[in-house]
């Protein structure tokens, strides 16, 4: 009897959690808001192999539909992520870090265009490089994805969401073993972007 | 002489040597079959002055040559996606091996990690002379940042240099893995691809045309079902298998053509069958024995020669056309007969051969093959009419349908008297200028070798998809060893940094950038200690929370990537081909070029002077040997014509003109043609003008040796024909070089032919074994 009880729990999140057709991202993808302009705050917090403290970082984020996302630290360091669908920009203030465009450097695209999708709430996007599982059905969704692309895995171990009508929490746990969590907060829509926000893009 | 035990003797020994050329031929056919080249460049020159720049064509060629690369696409991905595995799986059956991208950006981590502290880009090297703060900041922004591109944790790449270099990988192709498929996008349509590489037991013909078939029917497959798919093919295979296709095509066109065409003029021309057996064996004879000669020579015949070989049917029935054409209504016996015309023949033979043999004289591995087969071809002709001609011969010939009237016909052949002459060289003379004003001088690669036009397109279509660097324009660096050769590369890519950033070219690929040189790694290594600064990494250690072991670990002195242990692994995969290794003439290495625009780049490429480094421009470098070879042939060719008239005045003295005219005429004549055609001047131009000389003389000597007797003319008109029928087809091949031997030899054979009769000598000579045959031929050939 314990022996089958324990067979059935085991079972159990796998045939609840199993999205093979794609409805689970769809459920979530309804539940989350949708406008041109998405801005909000966040707190990442970083957990580094061999690395003792817990790296704290906050800032604040555009998301426009078109141009992409534009994730940028205010502390403890002013820096900038720009991601759109074909290319990947890391500034340090007003200079540029790093530069990935999609016709050099093949896999940004691919990169580019899940981090696109994470943090712009694109989920739809997503299917095509992961293995979804989750769950929708409570008060809050989560959702975890691994990477179906063997060569994607050795970067991403798996991405954990969860949120309700956005997307609140982001989890990257790296192949190479360092975390990154991500919590997003104070979301706002509106139709065009503000002067600030146009800013942040350039 | 040919009754004498020697002669039969050596009959015999003729014969045992054609039955065991046909047995050796026979009992080999399969092997021999496997022993065809279908390698189109095959009949391109080798670069005599540089050894190195040939092994470095050929070790590239070899990495190529089993590749098959397809594109499928479409505007739709979905629609792309499902056609390439429709595809991939339409392929199962062939004897090919899918392969899976060659470059794969974690083997490349994985390998070079251990030596991450010696590799950094040109700018992270640079920044190294910032100071300690500088990285310290960029270590803790790093530490920070949300994504990291390394793929490694960041306590193993805490400045980040190390991701930062493996990306610079990331533009040496432009396919990108995505969902389990390789894909590449452009001009909104999306591409999935998919490469094979060719199975060990795929280098037979026949297996070629497996694979050429098979794909062929599985694209129409794919087409049919969706027609808005399209599907771009790469692979050496695919010419080859086209090439061989073709060349079996005109072989079969030229030999059943000229072989018809043969025997028919035979048979309508003598009475009954009894001049075919001596006709059909000096084909055989001369067709066996330099195939059989020319595979031991030298163990591959190309499939070329074989088209080339194929026209010598016409050639080969020379002689016995010759000899049966005077036994018509003779009263000699056959072997008489040859003894009377054997010194004519004789001459005659050797100017041929001889004039062939002088394709032998280009740098061209192909031309010299086709000359060897042609030279054995016709000697061994000539041989077996001078064995067994006097055995086999009918003691006469009487003439047949055609026979009779030709002989008519031929009796009225008018000669040039000096009015006549003057007349004809005052209208000729003027066509022949304006022509040969016309006349343009072009050695274009392309004149040489045809490729099949679509396959071509493909081909370059996705070489411009896939960014694939141009196989034919590079660059060669050597040095006394390896180091050398690598530190060279390195003062040249500098200089190619400098034409990329001008938009001359989108890139290059050097073997450096995979394995820099060791004094390089040095270099770094003393200029990285800053961020092995015990102080720094402890600065960080304290700032992060990280042990002491980490900090040990990072001060460490980081070990060189020497080329051993770079060619031992995986890694080396992709670029190894462009290392040559040691040479024989120390080391070498190649850097190719990708998306080279423009000739004049070329130029300024060609410019760059650099110790050990060379520009190597294949397509340039043939045309220049074309041309100096065209000259130095044409060179040849004229004291080809002083010589010969040299031996021709020994015995024809004020004659010798006569001789010599119509072969010069019609080469003047030809060029004048292909002036007025448009056909340019190239160095088989020259080539063909030579063999002119070898067959236009032949006509020459036998008119003049026996002029009034229409049975020679017969005999020369019979052989012309058959020449003429044989190089007629071959103008229709569809391999440029062929075609232009074939248009050239029609042209200059056909005149020399009208021509020469036309200069005869006009003294009516002794008759040839009896009286000239008279315009009635039935009242004389019954003569005793």
């Amino acid at each position: 009897m314990l022996k089958r009880l324990l067979a059935l729990t085991l079972l159990l999140p796998a045939l609840a959690h199993a999205d093979p057709d794609g409805k689970l991202l769809q459920d979530v993808q309804k539940r989350l808001v949708d406008a041109p302009v998405i801005r909000g705050e966040f707190v990442q917090e970083r957990q580094l192999v061999g690395v003792k403290k817990t790296l704290t970082a906050s800032g604040h984020f555009v998301v426009e539909k078109k141009r992409g996302v534009v994730w940028h630290t205010v502390k403890p360091f002013d820096q900038r992520l720009q991601v759109a669908r074909d290319e990947i920009v890391q500034k340090d203030g007003k200079e540029t870090l790093m530069k990935l465009t999609a016709d050099k450097e093949p896999v940004v695209r691919t990169v580019g265009g899940v981090l696109f999708s994470l943090f712009s709430g694109d989920l739809s996007g997503l299917a095509k490089h992961f293995d979804v599982k989750g769950d929708a059905r409570g008060a809050r969704w989560n959702l975890v994805l691994s990477p179906k692309d063997a060569g994607m895995a050795k970067l991403i171990g798996n991405l954990k969401l969860a949120g309700d009508k956005s997307i609140e929490q982001v989890e990257m746990n790296a192949a190479s073993g360092d975390v990154t969590r991500i919590r997003m907060s104070k979301v706002t829509t509106s139709t065009q972007m503000s002067a600030e926000d146009e800013a942040d893009f350039d | 002489m040919t009754e004498s035990r020697l002669w039969r003797a050596l009959a015999l020994a003729w014969l045992i040597v054609l039955l065991g050329c046909a047995g050796w031929l026979a009992s080999q056919h399969r092997q021999l079959a496997n022993r065809l080249d279908t390698d189109l460049f095959a009949l391109l020159p080798k670069n005599e002055r540089d050894p190195v720049a040939e092994r470095a064509m050929a070790s590239l060629s070899q990495a190529s040559e089993r590749q098959l690369v397809l594109l499928v696409g479409s505007a739709d991905r979905d629609a792309a996606a499902h056609a390439a595995d429709t595809l991939a799986t339409g392929l199962k059956a062939l004897p090919v091996t899918p392969q899976t991208q060659a470059l794969d950006l974690d083997t490349l981590r994985d390998f070079y990690a251990p030596y991450r502290n010696v590799l950094f880009t040109p700018a992270d090297a640079s920044a190294l002379a910032q100071g300690q703060a500088a990285w310290q900041a960029r270590a803790l922004q790093q530490a920070y940042a949300t994504v990291s591109t390394s793929g490694l944790a960041w306590r193993d790449d805490p400045f980040g240099t190390f991701g930062r270099w493996l990306q610079g990988f990331g533009d040496l192709t432009r396919v990108r893995p995505d969902g389990g498929r390789l894909w590449v996008d452009a001009d909104g349509r999306h591409y999935v691809v998919l490469m094979y590489t060719l199975n060990d037991s795929a280098f037979s013909l026949s297996a070629q045309k497996t694979v050429a078939d098979g794909l062929d029917r599985a694209i129409a497959g794919l087409k049919a079902a969706s027609p808005d798919i399209s599907v771009l093919r790469a692979g050496v295979v695919l010419h080859a298998a086209k090439a061989a296709q073709q060349a079996e095509q005109e072989m079969s066109t030229i030999g059943i053509g000229s072989l018809a065409g043969i025997l028919l003029l035979v048979l309508l021309t003598f009475r009954g069958w009894r001049a075919l057996p001596l006709v059909a064996l000096s084909i055989a004879t001369g067709m066996t024995i330099a195939l059989a000669l020319t595979f031991a020579l030298y163990g591959r015949v190309h499939m070329l020669t074989l088209v080339f070989g194929t026209s010598l049917i016409g050639v080969a029935v020379d002689y016995s056309l010759l000899l049966h054409s005077t036994s018509l209504g003779a009263s000699v016996a056959a072997g008489k007969r040859l003894e009377t015309l054997l010194p004519s023949l004789l001459v005659a033979t050797l100017f041929t051969a001889l004039a062939y043999l002088c394709l032998a004289l280009t740098p061209f591995p192909g031309l010299a093959q086709m000359a060897v087969f042609a030279a054995t071809g016709i000697a061994s002709a000539w041989l077996s009419e001078l064995f067994w001609y006097p055995r086999l011969a009918p003691s006469k010939l009487e003439p047949g349908v055609l026979g009779t009237p030709l002989l008519k016909l031929l009796a009225r052949w008018p000669r040039l008297g000096r009015r006549g002459g003057l007349i004809a060289l005052a209208v000729a003379t003027p066509l022949i200028v304006a022509g040969l004003l016309k006349l343009t001088a072009s050695d274009d690669v392309r004149s040489l070798v045809s490729t099949d036009g679509q396959l071509m397109k493909e081909q370059i279509a996705i070489g411009k998809l896939l960014g694939l660097p141009s196989p034919a324009q590079l660059f060669i660096v050597s040095g006394p060893d390896a180091q050398t050769v690598l530190e060279r590369e390195r003062a040249l890519t500098r200089q190619l940094d400098g034409f990329v950033a001008r938009g001359a070219m989108t890139g290059y690929q050097s073997i450096s950038r995979w394995l820099p040189p060791i004094s390089e790694q040095q270099a770094l290594q003393s200029g990285a200690q800053a961020l092995r600064d015990p102080a720094l990494l402890q600065s960080l250690a304290h700032d992060l929370g990280l042990d002491d072991a980490w900090v040990r670990r990072q001060s460490a002195a980081p070990p060189l990537l020497t080329p051993e242990i770079w060619l031992a692994s995986k890694a080396s995969l992709p670029a190894r081909h462009l290392w040559l290794g040691n040479t024989g003439h120390g080391y070498a290495s190649v850097v190719m070029l990708t998306g080279l625009a423009g000739a004049a780049h070329a130029e300024a490429l060609a410019n760059v002077s650099l110790p050990g480094v060379r520009w190597v421009d294949k397509p340039a470098e043939i045309s220049a040997v074309l041309d100096r070879y065209r000259d130095r042939l044409a060179l040849v060719l004229l004291a080809a014509y002083v010589a010969t008239a040299v031996l021709l005045w020994r015995r024809y003295r004020r004659d010798t003109w006569r001789v010599l005219a119509p072969s010069l005429i019609a080469s003047i004549a030809t060029l004048a043609i292909f002036g007025w055609l448009g056909i340019p001047l190239q160095l088989l131009t020259v080539l063909t003008l030579l063999l002119l000389l070898g067959m236009g003389i032949d006509y020459g000597i036998f008119v003049n040796e026996h002029p009034g007797e229409v049975r020679i003319v017969l005999a020369i008109s019979l052989a012309a024909c058959c020449t003429l029928l044989s190089f007629g087809l071959l103008a229709f091949s569809r391999t440029p070089a062929l075609a232009t031997f074939g248009t050239a030899t029609l042209s200059g054979v056909g005149l020399a032919w009208l021509i020469a009769p036309l200069l005869r000598r006009p003294a009516a000579s002794r008759p040839l074994f009896q009286p000239a045959l008279q315009p009635d031929p039935p009242s004389t050939d019954q003569a005793p």
